[in-house]
Formats: structure tokens, sequence, C-alpha cells
């Protein structure tokens, strides 16, 4: 990412570290057998509510919380809003949420 | 008033990969030049989340010199086109200078400019003062 360590005080970490935790969030495609190759990224959003510190375990809880769906059309397409909130010992310290397009729903 | 924060001559695949690795988004369509033809796109795209960590960064730097005590509290994006694997891009900013830095409702936007000089994203950021 480029930090440098002259930026970097203390133990916080850059609060844009977290956005590489996302292994759950892939697990959903998984789950729902989705192609991530059909996948394309539309919006992403971030609330970095509490600042991060060397050492800390975070659990990231993702969820599908939002679909739409147009099936009956030439190109039939899905997306899903997917929405992750970040804890330190049950502390929300971040939420994401983000839309995926998915393409050719029905192949 | 807008001004530059970043620019890059283009990512590699080589980067690309890289990130995939680090974030765990192994989309094939960043990386394996067949699958993204297959999918009818022109070239490797650049992870929509990777764009939007540089950004973050570039936001981040500018607030350290500017206003080392803010720092951002939320970023927002809508992607409205692709960036390709080695095509230049460029981040710019445009602050609300009719709100304070920290006023959640101020209208602070950032462009993710193509090689073109065209939006390929627009941020919306909110900024809040850092803990002491």
């Amino acid at each position: 990412m480029g930090y440098s360590e002259e930026k970097v005080h203390d133990d916080t970490v850059p609060d844009i570290f977290i956005a590489c935790l996302r292994e759950a969030d892939f697990k959903i495609f998984e789950v729902l057998d989705i192609d991530l190759d059909r996948l394309l990224h539309t919006t992403q959003t971030f609330d970095f509510m509490k600042t991060i510190f060397v050492g800390d375990e975070i659990v990231t809880r993702p969820a599908v919380t939002k679909v739409r769906t147009k099936l009956n059309s030439a190109n039939p397409f899905v997306t899903l809003e997917i929405t992750t909130e970040y804890f330190r010992n049950e502390e929300l310290i971040a939420r994401t949420s983000g839309t995926i397009f998915v393409r050719e729903a029905l192949s | 008033m807008r001004v530059r924060l970043f620019e890059s001559s283009g990512l590699s695949r080589a980067e690309l990969m890289q990130y995939g690795w680090i974030s765990g988004d192994h989309n094939p369509i960043h990386f394996d030049e067949k699958v993204a033809d297959g999918r009818g796109l022109p070239g490797l795209i650049v992870h929509g989340m990777f764009l939007y960590c540089i950004v973050y960064k570039a936001i981040d730097d500018f607030l350290l010199e500017k206003s080392p005590d803010f720092r951002i509290k939320e970023l927002s994006s809508k992607f409205s086109g692709m960036t390709f694997v080695n095509d230049s891009f460029r981040v710019e900013v445009e602050l609300d200078e009719s709100k304070e830095l920290s006023d959640p409702s101020a209208r602070n936007k950032v462009f993710l400019l193509n090689k073109d000089g065209e939006a390929n994203c627009i941020f919306q950021a909110v900024f809040i003062r850092r803990n002491p």
C-alpha cells in the first residue's frame, strides 16, 4: 500500500487495511455457487468507526442484505448487496456495504 | 477547485495478482486474459477494491499534509467504468468549500479518471477529527 513507517504512528493500523479482510465475503459466492468471473463490482461504501491497532483480532460478519433480479430479459442479471460488519471484542469498529452485479444469471 | 492527488502510469498484471492474494479476490477476470476475453472484456480489469484502496490512500496522504487532525470517516464509491491493466489513471479531489471539513453533509468528491480523462469512479468522502 506504500504506507511508510513515519506515517504509521505508534501501533495504529491504516483503516483501509480492513478492506483486505474479505475472505468471508468470497465464501458467500462459493455458497451461492456463483462463478467469480460473472461478477462486477458496482458500488462500495466503508464506514470507518474506530481506530485499529496492531495485535487486534478482527472478526468479520458478511451478509447478503439486498437482492434485485431481472430475469425475464435478454440479459438476465442479479444484483446483490453485501454488508460486512467488522468487530473487535464484539465492538463494531467498521461496516462496509457494496453491490455486486452478477451477469448471465441464468446460464 | 480540483486538486490532483495521485497519478499512475498503470497497474501491472503482477500487481493485480499480488492484490488478489492479499485480498482473497481471485476472480480470474483480473489476471487470466482468456477468461476476460471469454467474458467479452477487452482486457484484464483492475479490482474495484484495489482502486478503492489506492484512492483511500491518496486522500489519506492529502489529509495528513493539509489537515492532519482529520481522517476519513466514510468513503462511498460508484464504479461507472472499468480500469484496465497497464492503463494510466489519476485521482483528483474537489472539496466542498462551502462547508467545514468535518461537516458530514459536505459533498467532498473524489474522482478516479481514466487515461481519457473520464471518470471511471466517483467517490464521496466524509471526514472526521481524529481521536486525540
